[in-house]
């Protein structure tokens, strides 16, 4: 209970410090909202997997989806933004409900297969389905209705937003650190079989999973629509997007509640601040990071923390140590 | 009717290189039980890398292909010695994380390389086609299908005639097996590793003559081999050779009388379509 | 609580594409006991237990367990009927800490985070793990982790427990402590199927023996009967 209630503080925290941004970098608001959206959205991922251990390089359909069910229905049929978001996350758990059924019933790579196919074949949709999206010139968002008088296309308003929305992906996230559902995907992480002697379906469990982690994203891909608000298939359902995604999970640390946020909030800004020097370099360097991390540091930035942690207080080899931290 | 034969004998012809890029990817697959993300990039830098000897050295594509595949292999083993070995007790999706990040490697390598325009190359036969039966052959892209049903054949002979090959069908039916007999499978997966970016790469050798080069042309043929082995049976190599065939044809059909819009998404659906009625792939024994 | 026995294998046969791993292997348990599984390297224990358990589907036969036929059911319906098993190479959850292990199957039976944790405090006293709660699984020796496979199952509260190989590997000391273990685990009211290869565990701690040889039965009867058995004796100095 104790370290339950101590990451929800933490998560406060957190949460509190980014509050601030807007007012420490008034000229940095387009990289903090992204920064945050992309935090979300990596811990949406991490959702199916880092915790579920489920790979997926094609998070971007569900970005997509996200995106365009409320472009459309706020440009074709009038529809609020809010029930647009809420349509895309509704839509997004039916998708994964279906997919997960037809995939997770298969042992072997053809999890992450499917998943770079199916974003790929939506991509080409979007481009060839003009009538309906657009195709590759894309859609613009020219007006939105205000909430409470609100203007949607405000900057330091998209950044309350997003981070209302990092909000609730990161109490999702602490859930899965202490919830009975929390600990199947974990089991079924760590060894499949072992897991279903504790009496937990697999192919049920990571359905779920994936149901969660799409409705999650999309909720994400539909502020960021209202962020771009010109967006096109090469942006938001492009493969790149999967796979920075599943890199900012993964660097940070999968599987853990703050690691995609600390990965977002790393990379980004280390981006942003290197741009001048490395205009294209980004993705060279996360296919480098990448490396580094799977060959050396697997558990990312935030099991580098902890081991860190355990050899600073470690009293000498072979005491039982009590590790605080994430888990309770 | 002979725009029918037109579409399907492309089809077949293109099929037939998409079978060796494929035929790689499920020879790894088949030993090491790895997926290799880089895939595609293997072949981009065999395209690259015969754009470079054509451009600076003048040696044409067709000749270049003994040095492709000493290269691949080379390139191959060095890849599998660095990057893969060291991770391959963990578990699946780390092996994934790698390839995807050795892939982002190389084609941002090539990108600041070549540079992001489209290019291509020239030569005497560039244009010329071949007619028979009243339909017409694009000349280079049947060359590339001859020589590919050599690099088959060769590729078949050392699976089943030499030492190495014994070893490495050894490795993919079970490894423990395989050791208690003696077999080193390091060196048997560090060659097959080898073998499958050389096949690669030749692949994208063959393809210089016939298309545009970008650098992120990688992530397609990346996509078109996952396609290639899942139809086949993913470690199936013979079945590859079948899975390239449809893929060629259900694009080169679906582009002509569907839409050319969605030429890539006929192969991603007949993918899933696969995964969906039988995932362990049309011809049979997987090694999933 | 059926009145007939808690568990039932009729004639089950399990044919690896040619390799006849189980041949007509009948047997029944009845509540309460301990069953002793025996037989010479490769005999077909594990691979029984694998069939009894939801991991292979027989090529024939069936299995009865609690009046019910499960032939064919995956493992997760089964340890919800209260069948909990162990795993020969020991599996625990290597970056959960044994707390969360045994937190796991207690799950099963509630899911209330209160009611799983004080479930696995109780396992974890019962199994003697108490000081390594908070201990990633991968951290604990070849006698923890062994010992934490019992906890896990435990935790499921089943009705009929699969122990496969639990002493093999353990010297003296932790060995005895295990079938002291076990010992407490059937005066609960848990019937126990053991497979193991140390004689003198099995021997003791059984009430009756099945031996397996090359995939069919031999011999059942008392731990006497059968270790005076000639057909057992053969097959064990035979191989």
């Amino acid at each position: 209970m104790r370290d339950r209630l101590k990451t929800l503080a933490w998560l406060g925290a957190v949460l509190v410090a980014f509050t601030l941004y807007p007012w420490a970098f008034p000229t940095k608001l387009n990289l903090g909202v992204v920064i945050v959206l992309f935090a979300g959205m990596a811990t949406a991922w991490d959702v199916l997997g880092g915790w579920a251990g489920q790979l997926s390089l094609g998070h971007a359909a569900l970005v997509g989806i996200g995106g365009y069910t409320l472009a459309l229905l706020s440009l074709r049929a009038g529809v609020p933004p809010w029930w647009g978001l809420l349509a895309g996350m509704a839509l997004t758990g039916a998708v994964a409900a279906f997919w997960g059924w037809i995939v997770f019933r298969l042992r072997g790579p053809y999890f992450v297969l499917s998943t770079i196919a199916v974003a790929e074949i939506l991509r080409l949709v979007a481009i060839n389905w003009k009538d309906l999206t657009g195709g590759a010139e894309g859609l613009f968002l020219r007006e939105l209705p205000r909430p409470f008088g609100l203007d949607l296309f405000n900057r330091t308003v998209e950044f309350y937003l997003a981070l209302a929305y990092l909000g609730v992906a990161l109490l999702v996230a602490w859930w899965l650190s202490w919830s009975r559902f929390g600990y199947s995907l974990q089991a079924i992480r760590e060894d499949q079989d072992s897991a279903m002697a504790m009496g937990i379906n697999p192919t049920r469990t990571k359905i779920l999973a994936f149901m969660v982690s799409a409705a999650l994203t999309a909720m994400g891909g539909s502020l960021y629509a209202i962020y771009l608000s010109f967006f096109e298939p090469h942006i938001v359902l492009d493969i790149g997007l999967s796979v920075e995604l599943a890199l900012i999970a993964y660097i940070g640390g999968a599987g853990t509640v703050f690691g995609p946020t600390i990965g977002a909030v790393v990379l980004l800004a280390a981006g942003d601040l290197f741009r001048n020097y490395f205009q294209q370099a980004n993705l060279l360097i996360y296919g480098i990071l990448i490396i580094l991390v799977v060959r050396f540091a697997p558990e990312g930035i935030v099991g580098g923390w902890h081991a860190l942690v355990r050899r600073l207080i470690r009293p000498a080899p072979g005491v039982p140590v009590e590790v605080r931290g994430e888990r309770p | 009717m002979t725009t029918f034969l037109q579409v399907l004998m492309t089809g077949i012809l293109t099929g037939g290189v998409y079978a060796l890029v494929g035929i790689g990817l499920s020879l790894i697959f088949g030993v090491m039980r790895i997926v290799n993300f880089a895939h595609g990039e293997f072949v981009a830098l065999g395209m690259y890398a015969s754009l470079l000897l054509f451009q600076s050295l003048g040696i044409d594509p067709y000749l270049a292909i003994p040095l492709i595949i000493v290269g691949g292999i080379v390139l191959g083993a060095v890849v599998e010695r660095v990057f893969i070995a060291p991770i391959i007790a963990a578990p699946e999706h780390v092996s994934i994380l790698m390839t995807v990040g050795v892939g982002l490697v190389i084609s941002n390598l090539l990108l600041f390389g070549f540079g992001a325009h489209p290019q291509s190359i020239f030569t005497w036969y560039s244009t010329k086609t071949v007619r028979i039966a009243g339909v017409t052959f694009s000349g280079p892209l049947s060359v590339s299908f001859l020589i590919t049903l050599a690099v088959i054949v060769g590729l078949y002979w050392v699976l089943t005639r030499t030492e190495i090959g014994r070893a490495m069908r050894a490795t993919a039916q079970n490894r423990d097996a395989a050791e208690l007999q003696g077999i080193n499978t390091g060196v048997a997966r560090m060659l097959a590793f080898g073998i499958g970016v050389a096949l690669a790469a030749v692949s994208g050798t063959l393809l210089l003559p016939v298309l545009y080069v970008i650098p992120t042309i990688g992530g397609v043929f990346t996509l078109k081999a996952f396609v290639v082995t899942v139809l086949g049976g993913m470690g199936n190599v013979l079945g590859a050779i079948g899975g390239g065939l449809i893929l060629g044809v259900t694009e080169s059909l679906g582009a002509a009388y569907i839409s050319s819009g969605y030429r890539d998404a006929f192969g991603l659906i007949a993918f899933l379509a696969v995964l969906l009625l039988r995932p362990a792939g049309l011809f049979g024994k997987s090694r999933v | 609580m059926s009145a007939g026995p808690i568990l039932e294998v009729e004639r089950v046969h399990q044919n690896f594409g040619g390799l006849l791993a189980l041949q007509d292997v009948s047997l029944s348990v009845e509540e309460g006991e301990i069953l002793g599984l025996i037989g010479p390297n490769g005999a077909g224990k594990t691979t029984l237990f694998n069939v009894i358990s939801g991991y292979l589907k027989p090529t024939a036969g069936s299995v009865r367990f609690l009046g019910e036929d499960v032939t064919g059911l995956p493992p997760y319906r089964l340890a919800a009927m209260g069948m909990g098993r162990t795993f020969q190479i020991v599996r625990p959850f290597p970056k959960l800490t044994v707390l969360e292990n045994v937190l796991i199957g207690a799950f099963l039976r509630t899911s209330s985070r209160g009611e799983a944790e004080e479930r696995a405090w109780e396992v974890l006293e019962l199994t003697g793990l108490v000081p390594f709660a908070s201990r990633p699984a991968a951290g604990l020796n070849l006698a923890g982790r062994k010992r934490l496979e019992i906890a896990r199952a435990l935790a499921l509260r089943p009705r009929l427990l699969l122990l496969d190989e639990v002493v093999a590997g353990l010297n003296p000391t932790e060995a005895d402590a295990t079938v002291d273990l076990i010992r407490r685990i059937r005066d609960r009211g848990v019937t126990v199927i053991i497979v193991e290869h140390v004689m003198r565990v099995i021997m003791g701690l059984s009430d009756r023996v099945v031996v397996l040889n090359y995939g069919r039965k031999i011999a059942e009867g008392t731990p006497q009967e059968v270790a005076s058995n000639p057909a057992v004796v053969a097959a064990y100095l035979g191989e």
